[in-house]
């Protein structure tokens, strides 16, 4: 019973010894919600999207109500155009041509010794875009967790 | 996970320590006050009070002016590994006003870290520090002024730190590599901190202290975040926690008067 704290401390500090996982910590992929003029969640398949400093078009099979698009790590803003498809009232398919930029500040981290730096992007905003209203902003730092940052209202 | 598995559990056990420390005193001033129940009991009458020599006045006594050895021994052997080099020293000083003793330290701290084992990049940083503050002494009997203390001291740091970062790409975009400078950065902290501080020989003290250091805040790091801190350590966002081992030598020694017995 006596030599139960050295036991204890053995125990501490062997955690030491292990080095640290490094977890992926950073991303810079903004995740966007659509939703409709009456401000229910809505779906579309996206045709085209074109990204500033990206040479390629990308573009969605199925119809989305949710979506991640990357932002530039080495600049200040990035802009997308978006033709799609989106469905008034869930039956009414509507043919679109949008475009917004995405402004942001880039924060450089270095975790540890052992894993990668990354850019911890923050302070979201949509200074430019063509939809009806300005999209809303929900969560203004990117996170690996699957948090909704921009609403856009179709 | 598990880093932070880890601090809970130096905390937790700290707070033991802690609460074992005061457990301590309080069962001394139970036995004393069991010993004054008794004597209540046999005597009746009431007895002249005697002073209270455990009572400290708030004179000042001596100073100490010590160094950390850690660091002076760190030093030499990381100078030829590039890949986790430490150049520092600190000084500690203490002045002893009875239960009270106010601690200063100073100290220069340089570091350089290969990320990754230099996959991504390399880190390297220079600066100078002090903390203030005070401990209270809870060996009140030791004819040594021995001493198991507990304080709080509050620490500046400024340093330079620059760094070569390589940015891993992703699906999408390149990776990158930047070279990034952050100078006249300025660090502040609190630190609880509790140690021993035993006389060896003479006026030859050697002790340690351990700090647990809390609310780091920096300023002026504005290409990247500031990752290593002279005089803290790591830049987490929760408790950082340090060791010193130390030697002193007491200097000024005034001699108090013990209160004379009526």
């Amino acid at each position: 019973m006596r030599f139960l704290p050295v036991f204890v401390l053995v125990i501490l500090a062997s955690a030491c010894l292990s080095e640290p996982d490094c977890v992926k910590a950073g991303t810079n992929l903004v995740q966007l919600r659509l939703r409709d003029s009456t401000n229910a969640v809505t779906k579309a398949v996206f045709s085209s999207i074109r990204i500033s400093g990206l040479t390629g078009t990308y573009s969605t099979k199925d119809a989305l109500s949710t979506f991640k698009v990357p932002v530039n790590p080495e600049a200040e803003q990035t802009s997308y155009e978006i033709e799609y498809t989106y469905f008034y009232l869930d039956s009414i398919p509507k043919k679109r041509k949008s475009s917004f930029t995405i402004s942001y500040t880039a924060q450089n981290i270095i975790v540890s010794t052992t894993c990668p730096p990354y850019k911890l992007i923050s302070n979201l905003d949509v200074p430019e875009f063509s939809f009806r209203e300005k999209p809303l902003v929900v969560n203004r730092t990117l996170s690996p967790s699957e948090a909704i940052n921009i609403e856009i209202k179709l | 996970m598990k880093q932070s598995i880890l601090k809970s559990s130096f905390s937790i056990l700290f707070c033991l320590l802690v609460i074992n420390g005061i457990a301590q005193r309080s069962t001394d001033n139970q036995q004393t006050t069991g010993l004054q129940q008794q004597e209540d009991t046999i005597a009746s009458r009431p007895r002249p009070k005697k002073p209270d020599s455990l009572k400290e006045k708030f004179l000042y006594r001596s100073f100490r002016i010590g160094t950390d050895l850690i660091s002076l021994i760190k030093t030499p052997v990381t100078k030829n590994t590039p890949s986790n080099k430490f150049a520092g020293w600190e000084i500690n000083g203490d002045a002893d006003f009875g239960k009270l003793y106010f601690a200063v330290d100073i100290g220069q701290w340089a570091r350089a870290y290969d990320i990754g084992y230099g996959n991504y990049g390399r880190y390297e940083n220079n600066g100078n520090y002090f903390r203030l503050g005070a401990d209270i002494n809870f060996l009140k009997k030791d004819p040594d002024r021995n001493m198991f203390f507990f304080g709080l001291r509050y620490g500046r740091s400024f340093y330079n730190e620059s760094a070569t970062l390589i940015f891993p790409g992703d699906t999408y975009f390149p990776g990158s590599t930047e070279s990034l400078q952050n100078t006249g950065v300025t660090a502040g902290w609190g630190e609880l901190v509790t140690g021993l501080r035993v006389k060896i020989w003479k006026e030859f003290w050697m002790g340690y202290t351990g700090r647990m250091k809390f609310a780091v805040g920096t300023s002026g790091d504005t290409k990247f975040k500031s990752f290593d801190i002279p005089g803290v350590g790591s830049n987490d966002d929760g408790l950082v926690f340090g060791f010193n081992y130390q030697v002193f030598w007491r200097f000024g020694v005034v001699n108090v008067k013990k209160p004379i017995s009526k």
